[in-house]
């Protein structure tokens, strides 16, 4: 017994041994497949195995020649560097320190400029040949196409034109294009558009159409040599970047890249190290689509060069300089952003090149403004040996949620404060292999503070902020606000919002305003939410066939715009007021069953998951007031995040006088909701920086910026009203026509708009100053309690009771916990 | 005894929903448990025992296409071994010390190894974590190796199966004149090899599911084991969730296997003799 | 009794000596730490005397979650352990299948929380399996985490997992007692129940005390599962201690935490001690 017993544990012992030694192949094999990192290399020379890395690239601003119109491309052939604006040519023969305008001197242009084509683009080759692009339209029945003629330039100047014919279907390529798109009416017309025209090392000619294919074309004949069709691996096929090397050709979409041997013209498959680096963090659904991480707003540039005669690709982006040998395993990171323009989020990098001992050369433009234009700035990176790769000092700042809306005031902050390193750190992001949830990060981060290795800023939304406040952990900066209260209009009743004992701890630096839009003999009847409730069901009763009254049937919008008003009366002095939860519900579920009474499903559809989205055609944050003069909603509730949508409502009100916006409010409690929190560790080793940032944030530089910015990428409404009259003092009243998508197939309207007058952006600054109320739904637990449990009621999936028991037994723990 | 055979068959069930989810197809997953994981629910989640479009590709993208999932699982190995390692080195010395010498301030120390293995970790974790960072360990493996391989729950165990070896053959090991280290070195250890054993088994058991520790002290997460592999349960990842829990579990339960014999041979062992 | 220590038995020191120096610096250090922390205020550490421990017993939290704790293992402990010695008696005839069940009972103790967190979400949620099954047989649903059910299902997962220990634990214990003992009862006539009661248990006392212990020690263990199920606030019934601690530890209350921890270790303690007084026979 004993022994068969050995025998079966002995058995057992060694499949054991078996299992685990294969376990350990697998991983060692998974463990060679490792992503590509980039490495930051301080040494330019990459065969460098052993020196640590000391210095890094420093930027230096050169000049530009003086123009006011558009700056296009930048080339460099033979140390000459060319610039081509839409005011002319400019050269460079001391690598940007002077510019020369200069004439194309080109008779064949000049005569085809009397036949009325008009200049496209110079394309300069290494060995001194030029290609000039000459296009025209042509019509085609009720259409146009366009015809390009090139007209090929050697090294001494002689003139010669190359005819190019491409296929007929590409006269129409594009997105523009579907099956039902008639064929040329000129049965023998081509095509002849190519763009990302490169001239090869050997003097052929490679360019792209708007059907995302490359063509290969003789110099001499212009006959099609090679054609590449797309690879269709996924819906994003735009060809965004094209160079060559000596031996390979690199075709880059804004996901993926593709690489070509020269000799033969056949893809190579070693890319999955480029791969990767293009894709990011955005991921390939299985139906082709691309999802970017944190909304589409976020998708960087990425700008491609080579200068065709060393074997290697360059890169920049918004982090910094790449270098990537063909075939290579790695993308080496030559360069670190964050101390260079290259980091701040409104400058991207047209063009650059690279010059001798690997330094480079950019022609950055910065957005300005709306409706502005970019102003472009033209550097110089050089590798400092003695420069600081990273200041020894660090700020850190810290939010619970991973936010892109620090980004800019982070580089500008670094840029104005080079000695100290600024980073940034989430305690939940897209990083987290396990689910970290809020509470798991706020241990963590307390963790830390009591260890003395807290974050300096702390960006407090979602987190406990009168726990912080009142246990001493931040540090008062009233001084901060008062500061800039000097300096500029702010909204102190949303500054001082959490101020204790006449202090300043956590100032918001954004906030998010609950309106309602409609007929004044509407928006009249509601002074509260009971109010509201009523008059949606009475206006519902009188109109069943109208998709929505509110403007949004879904009940996470409509919990969003009215939560924050009742919010206040949830917890009094630390116990919970259960009738006033109680109140809301009711509220919430008259509000959503009027509304969802409809006989028109409007745009609601199922996705493929089975999840039932309901939807009117709100696209934008810019549509305010239209879903009204479309007739798909009677009024509109809304929860503004920025002023985008007030030129449209503007407009709307024009047309429509008796239409009326107002804050929504309770009875007198206005209500605003806070974001963009921040506060400064009382532990902090940097207070005087750290306030400085916080200043930063409440500065009229970061706070128009955010306004700029969409509502994705909002921190919220400015609290710094200056920035808002600035943003409208040059058009105020002004009116124009802008197109809105819309609808299932997002047809176009043009859509007229108008900027508000002095008058009315002094009634919404009052509207914004008689905010008087915190929204206490911004504390996760309570939020977590009250309106986590509320949907199961409102769906009708459990009864009212059921969901407020809920509620409150969890309400209750967590305020029987202080 | 038909009761209990159904018993046991209960017991086992959950394994089993976790071994067939792991080879269910992405979409069949998705229309088992959307009920279960969307907002709008009016469904039940249902389940099927052999699913009827077998496919292995979830354990298949976990394998092959997650080079994380290697990480962690090195990282598990790591620190299973390492805390292992030290519960031996450490935990078995200290049990043939309890066991079989009585010194001064024995029944207190014991005494206190007893409540210190009761103590929940939330109690000592910021206290714990201060005391690591003093050392300079944290965001290391190490921090969660150490405190795992001083852990006094296996010297509890061992202690149990030194007890039990007679005291006739220490007394003739003596006789023949062996120091203490030799008397514990080739017979305390060869015949407390049961409870060495057994508490080798459970301490890998324990070290193969420590969540606090590792979510607590390590901050890099590439050095997150496989315990903290607990993807937030949407519909895309469902089957990687499940082909996860399934590889997490199939090296405890070789483990469990090839060490069963010897934990109910140490188990035996030192109930019997008290 | 007085005894000299015999100059050998100090080399017992000298075993224990790596593990003391581990155990006092990993674990050790940071307890007294939380001593400490109970006596003063969270941030600021000045002492403050009593009052975190006046704090914590007036909480309403801590109370609830105290008896939580305590009902929990007073249902769990005697219910893991009456069962579990059934059950090994009845396995005590040692066949194939007995051995196979015995396997499959120890098996759930060898899953890994992760998993079993999975399983669980799948069963017990309000459109989960077990509703379900329910809805097919034309039953009501049942809110299994939603309702005091959550915390029969908490107990419930308790014994799935340490059933098969016990087992073993008790299986072997009766194994220890001689048959010739039974043998001579049965000639005198006495009866199987009268059997178990003056022979079968008696002789069980010193497992009883292993067990105890370590099925205590596995009671608290029961927490991470709920937690990972049912998040920082679960339904009352199943809010412990450690919720509680966990919950404080994300509100800044350390100093309460520390308290807390020191009264729990108080509890244990005699909790300890009575156990080993009445069962173990060193």
């Amino acid at each position: 017994m004993n022994g068969r017993r050995q025998q079966i544990q002995g058995a057992w012992g060694r499949i054991l041994a078996l299992l685990l030694c294969a376990a350990l192949l697998l991983s060692a094999a998974g463990c060679g497949q490792e992503p590509a990192e980039s490495r930051t290399a301080g040494d330019p020379e990459p065969e460098d195995t052993g020196t640590v890395a000391t210095g890094c690239y420093v930027e230096t601003k050169l000049t530009l020649p003086e123009t006011s119109g558009y700056l296009w491309t930048l080339n460099q052939v033979a140390g000459v560097l060319y610039l081509q604006g839409s005011e002319g040519f400019w050269k460079s023969e001391d690598q940007g320190k002077s510019w020369q305008a200069y004439e194309l001197d080109s008779p064949m242009m000049k005569q085809m400029e009397s036949e009325g084509f008009s200049l496209g683009n110079v394309i300069y080759g290494q060995d001194g040949t030029r290609v000039i692009t000459m296009s025209k339209a042509v019509e085609d029945g009720d259409r146009f196409y366009s015809h390009t003629r090139y007209i090929i330039v050697d090294k001494d100047g002689g003139e010669r034109e190359l005819e190019v014919r491409l296929p007929a279907f590409e006269l129409y390529a594009g997105f523009a294009m579907t099956e039902d798109t008639p064929p040329p009416e000129d049965p023998d017309a081509y095509a002849t558009d190519l763009s990302r025209l490169r001239i090869l090392a050997d003097g052929s000619l490679v360019g792209t159409t708007m059907s995302n294919i490359v063509y290969h074309l003789d110099q001499n004949t212009g006959e099609i040599l090679h054609t590449i069709q797309p690879d269709r691996k996924s819906n994003d096929q735009w060809i965004m970047g094209l160079a060559f090397t000596p031996a390979t050709m690199l075709v880059t979409t804004q996901t993926s890249a593709r690489l070509f041997d020269l000799e033969t013209w056949e893809e190579r498959l070693d890319t999955d190290a480029i791969n990767e680096f293009i894709l990011g963090d955005a991921e390939v659904q299985e139906d082709g689509s691309i999802l970017f991480p944190s909304g589409g707003e976020s998708r960087r540039y990425i700008e491609l060069y080579s200068d065709g005669q060393e074997e290697a690709y360059y890169f920049v982006d918004s982090n910094g300089i790449y270098r990537y040998m063909p075939g290579g395993v790695s993308i080496e990171k030559l360069m670190e952003a964050p101390l260079t323009s290259l980091s701040l989020q409104n400058v991207s990098c047209r063009e650059f090149v690279t010059t001798e001992n690997h330094s480079f050369l950019a022609l950055l433009a910065t957005r300005v403004g709306d409706q502005g234009q970019d102003t472009y700035s033209f550097v110089r990176y050089d590798y400092d040996e003695d420069a600081e790769l990273e200041p020894a000092e660090e700020l850190k700042i810290y939010s619970l949620y991973e936010t892109e809306t620090l980004a800019q005031a982070i580089a500008v902050f670094q840029q104005e404060h080079k000695d100290i390193l600024v980073t940034y750190h989430s305690g939940i992001n897209a990083d987290n292999i396990g689910a970290v949830t809020a509470s798991d990060a706020l241990r963590q981060l307390n963790t830390e503070i009591m260890a003395d290795k807290g974050p300096d800023i702390i960006l407090m939304d979602g987190m406990p902020i009168e726990n912080y406040q009142n246990k001493g952990l931040l540090l008062d900066i009233t001084d901060v606000v008062e500061a800039e209260a000097a300096e500029s209009e702010l909204l102190r009743n949303i500054t001082d919002a959490y101020q204790k004992d006449g202090k300043l701890f956590a100032v918001p630096a954004a906030f998010a305003m609950p309106i309602v839009v409609g007929d004044k003999a509407h928006l009249d009847k509601i002074t509260g939410l009971e109010s509201l409730a009523d008059t949606v069901e009475e206006l519902r009763a009188g109109n069943k066939d109208v998709s929505s009254i509110t403007g949004y049937r879904q009940y996470g919008w409509m919990l969003g715009c009215t939560a924050g008003i009742a919010g206040p009366g949830w917890v009094e002095n630390g116990e919970a007021n259960w009738e006033n939860i109680e109140r809301y519900y009711d509220i919430l579920k008259r509000l959503y069953d009027a509304d969802n009474d409809t006989e028109t499903q409007g745009l609601d559809y199922e996705d493929e998951n089975g999840a039932y989205h309901q939807r009117s055609s709100i696209w934008q944050e810019e549509d305010l007031g239209l879903c009204i003069t479309y007739g798909e909603s009677i009024l509109e509730l809304r929860r503004i995040q920025n002023l985008d949508g007030l030129p449209t409502l503007m407009a709307v009100m024009d047309e429509h006088p008796e239409i009326i916006y107002k804050p929504l409010e309770d009875n007198g409690v206005r209500s605003f909701t806070p974001q963009g929190i921040f506060g400064v560790s009382a532990r902090s080793k940097h207070p005087e920086e750290a306030k400085a940032f916080v200043r930063k944030m409440l500065s009229k530089d970061i706070q128009s910026y955010n306004l700029s910015q969409s509502a994705w990428s909002t921190l919220g409404m400015p609290v710094n009203f200056s920035v808002v009259r600035e943003k409208y003092e040059n058009n105020l009243g002004k009116t124009f026509t802008q197109d809105r998508y819309r609808g299932e197939d997002l047809t176009p309207h043009p859509t007229a708009i108008r900027y508000p007058t002095a008058e009315e952006l002094e009634e919404l600054l009052h509207m914004m100053k008689s905010l008087n109320t915190v929204d206490l739904s911004q504390d996760h637990e309570i939020n977590a309690a009250i309106c986590g449990n509320c949907s199961f009621y409102i769906y009708g999936e459990t009864t009212k009771e059921e969901a407020l028991e809920t509620a409150r037994e969890k309400l209750d723990l967590y305020l029987a916990e202080s | 005894m038909a009761l209990l055979a159904g018993l046991a068959v209960l017991v086992c069930s959950p394994a089993v929903i976790l071994v067939s989810g792991c080879i269910m197809d992405g979409d069949e997953l998705r229309l088992y448990l959307s009920p279960v994981l969307l907002e709008n629910r009016t469904s039940f989640a249902s389940w099927s025992l052999l699913p009827q479009t077998p496919s292995l590709r979830s354990v298949v993208e976990l394998l092959l296409d997650s080079p994380e999932f290697f990480h962690m699982f090195w990282n598990s190995i790591a620190i299973t071994g390492g805390i292992l390692l030290g519960q031996l080195l450490v935990g078995a010395p200290a049990a043939w010390g309890f066991a079989r010498y009585r010194f001064p301030l024995r029944g207190p120390l014991f005494t206190l190894y007893l409540i210190l293995m009761l103590m929940p970790f939330q109690v000592t974790m910021l206290s714990s974590y201060l005391a690591l960072d003093r050392m300079r360990l944290n965001d290391t493996l190490w921090a969660v190796i150490l405190p795992g391989a001083f852990s006094t729950f296996p010297v509890f165990i061992m202690y149990r199966f030194f007890r039990a070896i007679p005291e006739a053959i220490i007394e003739s090991a003596r006789l023949d004149a062996r120091n203490a280290f030799q008397i514990f070195w080739h017979i305390g250890v060869p015949l407390g090899s049961a409870g060495i054993v057994s508490a080798l088994v459970l301490g890998f058991l324990e070290s193969w599911n420590l969540i606090e520790q590792p979510m607590a002290f390590l901050k890099n997460k590439t050095l997150w084991p496989l315990s903290l592999y607990l993807p937030n349960i949407g519909l895309s990842d469902a089957g990687p969730a499940f082909a996860g829990a399934v590889l997490t579990l199939a090296p405890a339960f070789l483990v469990f296997l090839s060490g069963r014999d010897h934990l109910e041979q140490g188990i035996v062992a030192s109930a019997v003799k008290e | 009794m007085k005894r000299r220590v015999k100059r050998g038995e100090w080399a017992g020191a000298l075993f224990l000596l790596p593990s003391l120096g581990g155990v006092l610096v990993f674990v050790l250090v940071p307890f007294v730490d939380v001593i400490r922390r109970s006596f003063a205020n969270a941030i600021t550490e000045e002492w403050v005397g009593l009052k975190n421990y006046g704090d914590v017993l007036a909480n309403p939290a801590f109370r609830l979650a105290c008896w939580n704790t305590l009902r929990f293992s007073a249902v769990c402990l005697p219910a893991l352990l009456g069962i579990s010695l059934v059950i090994g008696v009845i396995l005590q005839k040692k066949t194939k299948l007995g051995d196979g069940v015995k396997t499959a009972f120890l098996f759930p103790m060898a899953i890994p929380v992760a998993s079993v967190v999975l399983v669980w979400r799948v069963l017990f949620e309000k459109q989960g399996l077990l509703n379900g099954l329910l809805n097919s047989w034309g039953l009501s649903t049942v809110e299994w985490m939603d309702s005091p059910t959550a915390f029969w299902v908490l107990v419930g997962s308790y014994l799935w997992k340490n059933l098969g220990y016990d087992v073993v634990l008790w299986m072997a214990g009766l194994s220890s007692i001689s048959n010739a003992i039974y043998e001579a009862a049965r000639i005198d006539g006495a009866g199987e129940w009268t059997i178990f009661r003056r022979i079968t248990l008696p002789c069980l006392l010193p497992t009883l005390f292993t067990v105890s212990v370590l099925s205590l020690l596995n009671s608290f263990k029961v927490f991470r599962e709920a937690y990972l199920v049912a998040g920082d606030y679960p339904h009352r019934s199943m809010y412990l201690l450690q919720h509680l601690f966990n919950n404080w530890f994300r509100d800044l209350s350390f100093d309460r935490m520390a308290a807390g921890a020191v009264l729990t270790a108080m509890v244990i303690l005699c909790l300890i001690g009575l156990l080993r007084k009445g069962f173990d026979r060193e």
